[in-house]
């Protein structure tokens, strides 16, 4: 994921302020759990 | 009960007040509760990549990193983009990588980070290039 202006993205306590973002962010959270749990299963 | 996935994080900027570093703490605190991060500090204690220096485990930091690897279910790459490019830190880390394997397979987020408009492209589409040739595999977002 490429995030551009981060700078004006984060506020003085380092929390993502665009809301846009933070829902890319969390799709890319999901997706790295799902591929783990993918690889655990056919690894069992 | 769901099994905790254990992600390893790394920031390709070895500054105090880097902005990619940041983003991977505010994503850590995003993160669900099923997701436990180890935040990786030994970017800037890795040697130069030598191959004439990886004998048995190889140098005590590299030999951390592929340990902390090994260990991880999932990496989450933060990067800034330095010169057009990945950070040489980052890039020598990876390369260490390459003949011993750990990111095979290995789900692998990739997120670069800038206060440009274009966000680090060129730094992240190199580093996609060095993943996929170490065989990570690439996670975008969900299925």
């Amino acid at each position: 994921m490429i995030i551009p202006h981060i700078t004006l993205k984060l506020n003085h306590e380092g929390e993502i302020t665009d809301s846009e973002t933070k829902q890319g962010l969390l799709s890319l959270l999901h997706g790295l759990k799902q591929a783990s749990y993918e690889k655990k299963k056919n690894y069992n | 009960m769901e099994k905790k996935i254990k992600v390893l994080a790394i920031s390709g900027s070895l500054r105090q007040k880097s902005s990619n570093t940041a983003l991977m703490n505010a994503i850590i605190a995003l993160a669900p509760d099923s997701m436990t991060f180890t935040i990786y500090h030994g970017l800037g204690d890795l040697p130069h990549f030598n191959p004439d220096i990886d004998l048995d485990e190889g140098p005590v930091p590299v030999h951390e990193l592929r340990t902390q690897l090994k260990e991880a279910d999932a990496v989450l790459i933060c990067t800034p983009e330095y010169g057009n490019g990945v950070p040489c830190v980052l890039k020598n880390a990876l390369d260490w990588i390459v003949s011993s394997g750990e990111f095979v397979n290995k789900p692998t987020a990739v997120i670069s980070a800038s206060p440009t408009s274009m966000g680090g492209d060129k730094a992240h589409a190199s580093l996609l290039l060095t993943l996929k040739m170490i065989n990570a595999e690439i996670v975008e977002g969900e299925r």
